[in-house]
């Protein structure tokens, strides 16, 4: 803890000294939640650099536990930025009408888009007695969202069968292949990395849009906010994390892509059919 | 060079040498202390990397080693496709729990290989398998090729560490191999419980050149400069905490020591020959002992280094000891500089007034030597060895008294130096006979005095001259000075007394008839006209008649006590002890007598054709009442009636006994 919180510190010095010509209020600024805030603290720097260029505001990395604290933030208008996934988004603007989306971005595949995956070990089959379904978690949208969805094509619901959320992506896999769940809803491009340990892909859901880049209409103005917009599109590897060669770095390494609330409309509309019990509004 | 340059080159070479002494001995200890903390540290390591093969050895034959492994490993490699991916899966299923269990106990990786050194399955990472090993991977090619366990370090492209690797036989077929490893931060923790006191702060960095290409590209971000040396890089904390364990050291004072390290010349100079080295540094009055503990991999080529920081109390306190002692020697050469400076300063000035001593010694022109209390000279200068006649080294040491003391009067035994170490008293004396070298004896004047050591006598110092011309010159003098007293008393033409000197005899003369009651005579004597003598004959002639007459009167004179002097002109006086006026008219009878026979011509002389004499005489016996004065009147006033009676006569008083009433 006390190490991340030296780096943390260290982050938010750099932050000042790079833009200390900035008189005016820091942006607060909500990454992923992070598995390691060290790490992202380390994957977002760059890109908050290019937010403080573009804004000429310093960047405050607000680095909170869980995407329930990240939500109920922008909900409080105590959040100025945010970089969510496709559910947490809609939760998001449900909950705060002045969330507004910025940009989308693209995976490292270029992809705008992602699917998920219903997936099973060693058959391509559906196993015969579904024991358990392993999820990522709540505010996943290849968690319950999705992959109650996938499960309705095999007429099981996740109403009627157990379910556990294992943290993430590949813990939801790896408890698959350990044979503590029957089945798991994940990424597919997770699902594929773990096809050497026999892990089949049962389903594919419909393409989801990617991360969004969202603003606060209530904290920040319109301008700011279409100036923020333009100036991220203008440079489409504007936010790239060069210094980075990590994975995760797709997240601002590819480019991004303009962005509309309505691309969104069709997990407002699968969280409308399967709401996820967990996030009870 | 003078005195004050050498002391002070000497000070500085003492100071040199004896800081080079306790630095030295100070970076003995120092070293002796660093090597046996790099020794303990180093067996603590070896120590701490046997517990671990023991525990990899332990797990190999306990869970990897079991037919079921074996069997589920062998299916792997005996299958393809989705069925050896799911024969993968199956393995690990059967082992992730297992691993869950290990990792506590610090192992780190589960990685199975393949024959042909492809990767099978990593239990730590899952996701990645197939990449082939052999060019990275040394421990996996022996371990599959020579078939035979491999331990050590080694890197690889998602981890480094300390790697156990086993061949894996299954029914006597080779079917691949496991590994075992452990990282540096496991093998950290367990150093740090076997060490109490936990004050040691262990870094690891590797030598980029060793893992750098191996290393999964996407993975190079969690290494960062080590902050040592170029070469080197350190696992980024983000890193370590990710993978392992929070580690909570003071990055703070490990920056700044590595700040330092950076700056040493001699540590960049080992750590580039990749060597194990150790070294001392102080950082915020506190000292550390830093040692690099060179790790070889598997083929026995450097690595890394374990850097281990630690606390050095006693290091901090043999150098403050050598300090300590540093400051004490510097205070007491510098007061033994001060001393000696002063002594120097002393010695100099002792010295200089010891050569304006001897120089005066030398140039005063009078002896000089000095004896001790048994009379043996130690010191002659210049002016003594040339009066005496010795080398200098002949006199040094030898008995003075013995040598040339000679006293003049009778008891020569004795040595004036003798009364002075008696007595303690100054003797001058010039009654001293010195013996120079070639036996010629020389009067000397000597002044010798004492030489005291507080209140002791310890000495003589004599001072002598050659006062044999001065002696000579005494005598002269005398000789000079008697001839003056005597013109002074004598008549220069007649050569008898003068007037002078009868004034000054005539009285102790008197004194002297008076201490005896005895009658004493004068005669008064006046050459008769002698006036006409000169006229007639010359004052050279009367001169001669002056000088004739008074020889005839000192022939006149038998008795040795009678005094005939010139009284003035052509007058003179006899006085005549112990003689009666009878007495007195006889003998001045007796002198026209004799002056008669003499018959010195005078044609001028209406008396007769020679030369007379008119006589007045008196005697008295002198008392209180009387005086020469009283006496010389009466014999004036028998002169006058001599003269007028016709000359060539004596005239005394009728009695002796009132000459007042007689004249």
């Amino acid at each position: 803890m006390k190490t991340c919180l030296i780096v943390t510190t260290c982050f938010l010095v750099l932050c000042s000294h790079t833009t200390s010509l900035y008189a005016q209020e820091p942006l607060r600024f909500a990454p992923l939640v992070p598995m390691s805030k060290e790490y992202t603290t380390l994957q977002f720097a760059n890109f908050c650099v290019t937010l403080a260029k573009i804004t000429k505001r310093d960047v405050n990395l607000v680095l909170l536990e869980n995407y329930a604290d990240i939500l109920n933030a922008l909900a409080e208008n105590t959040l100025d930025l945010a970089y969510l996934g496709p559910l947490p988004y809609v939760i998001a603007t449900q909950r705060n009408p002045h969330i507004t989306p910025l940009v989308r971005f693209l995976d490292q595949t270029g992809e705008t888009e992602y699917t998920c995956a219903l997936v099973a070990f060693g058959s391509s089959e559906l196993p015969p007695d579904i024991t358990s379904v392993a999820l990522t978690q709540p505010y996943s949208t290849c968690g319950f969202l999705v992959t109650e969805s996938l499960l309705h094509h095999y007429d099981l619901s996740l109403e009627s069968t157990p379910y556990t959320y294992s943290g993430n992506h590949e813990h939801a896999a790896l408890a698959v292949i350990r044979g503590y769940a029957s089945v798991a809803g994940v990424k597919t491009s997770i699902a594929r990395e773990y096809a050497n340990l026999g892990l089949n892909i049962l389903l594919q859901s419909e393409p989801v849009p990617g991360f969004v880049l969202v603003g606060n209409s209530a904290t920040l103005s319109s301008a700011e906010l279409q100036h923020l917009r333009d100036e991220l599109l203008k440079g489409a590897q504007t936010p790239g994390a060069v210094f980075t060669k990590k994975p995760e770095d797709a997240i601002t390494k590819h480019g991004v892509i303009p962005v509309a609330d309505e691309d969104y409309d069709g997990i407002r509309q699968m969280l409308h059919d399967h709401p996820v019990p967990e996030l009870a509004l | 060079m003078n005195s004050i340059t050498r002391t002070t080159l000497v000070f500085l070479l003492m100071l040199v040498a004896g800081a080079i002494l306790i630095f030295y001995r100070y970076d003995q200890l120092s070293e002796g202390h660093l090597e046996l903390s790099t020794s303990s540290q180093r067996t603590a390591i070896d120590s701490t990397l046997n517990t671990y093969k023991l525990l990899s050895d332990t797990i190999f034959s306990e869970i990897i080693n079991t037919d079921e492994t074996l069997t589920l490993v062998n299916s792997i490699v005996e299958s393809s496709g989705d069925q050896r991916n799911l024969q993968r899966g199956l393995l690990y299923r059967k082992l992730a729990p297992i691993y869950e269990r290990l990792r506590p106990t610090n192992v780190r990786q589960l990685h199975f290989h393949c024959p042909n050194g492809n990767s099978m399955l990593r239990l730590h990472t899952p996701a990645h398998s197939g990449d082939p090993l052999f060019d990275i991977r040394s421990s996996v090619e022996i371990a599959n090729t020579e078939l035979r366990e491999v331990h050590g370090y080694e890197s690889g492209r998602v981890f480094h560490g300390f790697r156990h690797v086993y061949p894996l036989i299954f029914e006597g077929h080779h079917i691949g191999s496991v590994e075992v490893s452990t990282s540096f931060f496991h093998i950290q923790d367990q150093l740090k419980q076997l060490e109490k006191t936990n004050k040691t702060t262990l870094e690891f960095i590797l030598y980029k050149p060793d893992f750098w290409n191996k290393l999964f590209a996407e993975l190079q971000i969690f290494y960062s400069p080590s902050g040592l040396h170029t070469d080197y890089v350190s696992e980024s904390a983000d890193q370590i905490s990710f993978q392992c364990r929070d580690r909570v050291e003071d990055l703070s004072l490990v920056s700044k020591i590595k700040e330092k390290l950076l700056q040493d010349p001699n540590v960049q100079h080992k750590m580039e020959q990749k060597q194990s080295c150790n070294c001392s540094l102080m950082y915020n009055y506190a000292t550390y002992s830093v040692v690099f503990h060179s790790i070889k991999n598997i083929e026995g080529n450097h690595a890394a280094y374990i850097v281990a920081i630690t606390p050095e109390p006693f290091l901090a306190e043999i150098r403050s000891n050598a300090l300590q002692l540093f400051s004490i020697y510097i205070f007491l050469l510098s007061a033994l500089y001060i001393l000696r400076l002063r002594f120097v300063s002393l010695l100099t000035k002792q010295q200089q007034h010891a050569g304006f001593l001897q120089n005066i010694s030398d140039n005063m022109g009078i002896g000089l030597y000095s004896t001790n209390k048994k009379g043996i000279i130690t010191f002659a200068n210049t002016a003594a060895i040339a009066l005496l006649g010795y080398d200098k080294k002949d006199l040094i040491g030898q008995h003075a008294h013995n040598l040339f003391h000679i006293p003049l009067a009778n008891n020569t035994d004795n040595c004036f130096c003798d009364q002075i170490l008696s007595a303690g008293a100054k003797v001058h004396t010039d009654h001293v006979v010195f013996w120079s070298s070639n036996a010629n004896a020389f009067p000397v004047e000597v002044v010798c005095t004492p030489l005291y050591d507080k209140k002791n006598i310890v000495g003589t110092a004599t001072v002598f001259q050659d006062i044999s011309k001065r002696l000579h010159q005494e005598q002269k003098l005398m000789d000079a000075q008697e001839k003056l007293r005597k013109i002074a008393l004598q008549d220069g033409l007649t050569g008898i007394p003068n007037r002078r000197s009868f004034d000054q005899r005539s009285q102790k003369i008197w004194r002297s008839a008076m201490r005896r009651s005895q009658p004493l005579g004068l005669l008064m004597i006046d050459i008769d006209h002698f006036k006409l003598y000169n006229d007639h004959y010359g004052h050279q002639k009367g001169d001669d008649c002056l000088t004739r007459i008074a020889k005839l009167l000192e022939q006149a004179c038998k008795r040795p006590d009678d005094f005939v002097a010139r009284y003035g002109g052509e007058e003179f006086v006899v006085l005549l002890p112990n003689t009666n006026t009878q007495d007195c008219s006889q003998i001045g009878k007796r002198m026209l007598a004799m002056l008669a026979h003499l018959n010195i011509p005078h044609q001028a002389s209406p008396t007769k054709p020679y030369v007379t004499v008119s006589i007045g005489c008196c005697s008295v016996v002198p008392n209180g009442t009387t005086s020469m004065a009283d006496l010389i009147a009466c014999a004036d006033q028998c002169l006058y009636h001599a003269k007028n009676n016709g000359r060539n006569s004596v005239s005394a008083p009728d009695l002796t006994r009132n000459i007042k009433t007689d004249a």
